[in-house]
């Protein structure tokens, strides 16, 4: 494979599951800041 | 009261499974290939953030705002809007009338994958034994017993996998959008390790830059982005009817948005590691198979499973994998497509959800008998060339100017953002007024310049008359005449009256 096509790979690796890594990741904290906040209460 | 998703998780993994479809494993990777490769990975993950996720966040925020399926939520935005959310059911329900025959053919590859039936050529035994095609659109033939027996068992899966509402879609997707994912993981892998697929993923990820001056290209990867989120014929805003009002569409939309996008790059490994495993063992370039639709699932992905290296039952097994992968890719968008005309009719009308369900399959299967003829192949590609195109395009650009224009994106910007962990700024509104339906018009606009000089396909224009125009009016009437029935116990609560009207 050729080293542009690798370089696009390793991008779009980043962009995309990058992005839903990162979404998941603030949905895990909001919830578990959520269920803290409801402990307290 | 209003039924809920039973959790976070099960509405995240509704709204991708019902988004990650077939046109995730075979449209995305062969419009990459021909929009420039991995080149056009760049248009395609600027329409995903300033088209995909502003389209996708609108409508679960409209269901999630109004509590209601499309119809009643645009009639709360503006009363004259009724019809365009039922002009964006009806053309849900013209695609999943086509869409179960898929589903049928894939259920006939699965039993047949057991003797690895197509072995003797693929392509004749697609054409002949399954589909048994004539030769025009306007030869109908009587009905491929095959597909019309399976097509029966597609719509009563359907009906079962709804047949409670979002409890029993929540239990479903566990499996519907899990297993698929699964399965083409594996494929991947075993593609990847055949001989000639990395020059295959060569063709699939070797940018050419500059496609990026060919507005084609920009054209195709908005087109994808649109047609891949499962937005604009009311299903999203049907499931986000189903939120509570302190739910964080904002995070959830993010994380929709990217796993269908990383589903759709997924698929593109599975399938160009296989094209190059063919063009490895039989010369033939990749430039000369069939690599998107009907033609790379039903035609070389099964040419290439029978030329597995193994044996018979490594071939029996990646043939079982592929067909049940794209049966349940696809079952979970049809299904939610069935629940957003669902939900449409019984917001409105207050109708026994499960009549009404039973009703609207049976209306499904009905109509989708003309796919199940031995001419269901031409039709189906017209009807879905022009409800696609046409429909869900016009409808986006309505809906975007409504609710930009009309509703105020600002105002929609703020109700969602309040329980939004990720907060978007003023870059939506400016997306939802004018970026989006501006991409959609010189889509629709380049659609119709290119229909205009040629038919479709080669196809006589009585054909694309009857199963494209024709039917485009039909649900544009539908639309219409559904909107001038009156509401059964219409109660809309003071903060949510048709700012149209009297607001």
């Amino acid at each position: 494979m050729e080293t542009s096509a690798w370089i696009m790979l390793v991008v779009a690796v980043v962009l995309l599951y990058g992005g839903l890594a990162w979404g998941i990741s603030v949905a895990v904290r909001s919830e578990r800041q959520a269920q803290s906040k409801q402990v307290a209460e | 009261m209003r039924e809920r998703w039973s959790s976070r998780t099960i509405f995240i993994m509704a709204a991708v499974g019902s988004a990650v479809g077939l046109g995730n494993a075979w449209r995305f990777p062969g419009m990459a290939y021909n929009n420039g490769g991995g080149a056009f990975l760049i248009p395609y993950f600027v329409a995903l953030i300033t088209a995909g996720i502003p389209l996708l966040l609108l409508e679960i925020s409209i269901g999630k705002k109004f509590q209601t399926g499309a119809p009643s939520a645009f009639a709360k935005i503006h009363k004259g809007f009724e019809g365009l959310g039922w002009w964006a059911v009806a053309t849900g329900f013209v695609i999943v009338s086509y869409y179960t025959v898929i589903l049928a053919w894939s259920l006939n590859y699965i039993w047949s994958a057991f003797t690895v039936a197509w072995s003797g050529g693929a392509e004749g035994y697609f054409y002949n034994n399954i589909l048994q095609i004539t030769d025009s659109p306007g030869i109908l033939g009587g009905f491929s017993l095959p597909v019309l027996g399976t097509m029966v068992l597609a719509w009563i899966a359907v009906w079962w996998c709804i047949r409670h509402g979002v409890k029993s879609v929540g239990k479903v997707v566990k499996w519907t959008v899990l297993l698929p994912v699964a399965l083409m993981i594996v494929l991947a892998i075993r593609a990847l390790t055949l001989p000639g697929a990395i020059e295959g993923l060569n063709y699939y990820l070797k940018p050419d830059f500059s496609a990026l001056l060919d507005v084609n290209v920009w054209a195709a990867a908005f087109g994808q982005i649109f047609f891949t989120l499962s937005v604009l014929f009311g299903v999203m805003i049907a499931y986000g009817s189903y939120l509570s009002k302190d739910s964080d569409t904002t995070t959830d939309t993010v994380i929709i948005a990217f796993a269908d996008a990383g589903i759709s790059f997924l698929a593109g490994f599975a399938v160009f590691g296989t094209l190059g495993y063919i063009m490895h063992t039989s010369g033939v370039a990749i430039g000369d198979m069939s690599i998107a639709g009907v033609g790379l699932a039903f035609v070389t992905y099964p040419e290439a499973i029978s030329q597995l290296p193994g044996g018979a039952l490594v071939q029996v097994i990646f043939g079982l994998m592929f067909f049940l992968m794209l049966f349940t890719l696809g079952i979970d968008s049809a299904f939610s497509i069935v629940e957003g005309v669902v939900t449409g009719l019984v917001d409105k009308f207050k109708w026994n959800r499960s009549k009404t369900l039973l009703a609207v399959c049976f209306a499904g299967f009905a109509g989708g008998l003309i796919f199940a003829t031995k001419a269901g192949l031409y039709w189906l590609d017209i009807v879905d060339y022009f409800t696609n195109n046409f429909n869900l395009i016009v409808i986006g650009i309505i809906e975007c100017l409504l609710v930009g224009w009309v509703y105020g994106a600002g105002k929609m910007r703020a109700f969602f953002n309040e329980t939004g962990t990720i907060k978007f700024g003023k870059w939506w509104d400016l997306m939802i007024r004018i970026v989006t339906p501006l991409a959609l018009l010189v889509i629709s606009v380049m659609w119709i310049i290119e229909n205009i000089n040629t038919n479709y396909e080669g196809y006589e224009s009585i054909h694309l008359l009857l199963g494209g125009w024709i039917v485009v009016a039909a649900t544009i009437v539908i639309g219409f005449v559904m909107m001038l029935f009156k509401d059964r116990n219409r109660h809309i609560p003071a903060d949510d009256k048709p700012i149209g009207v009297d607001g």
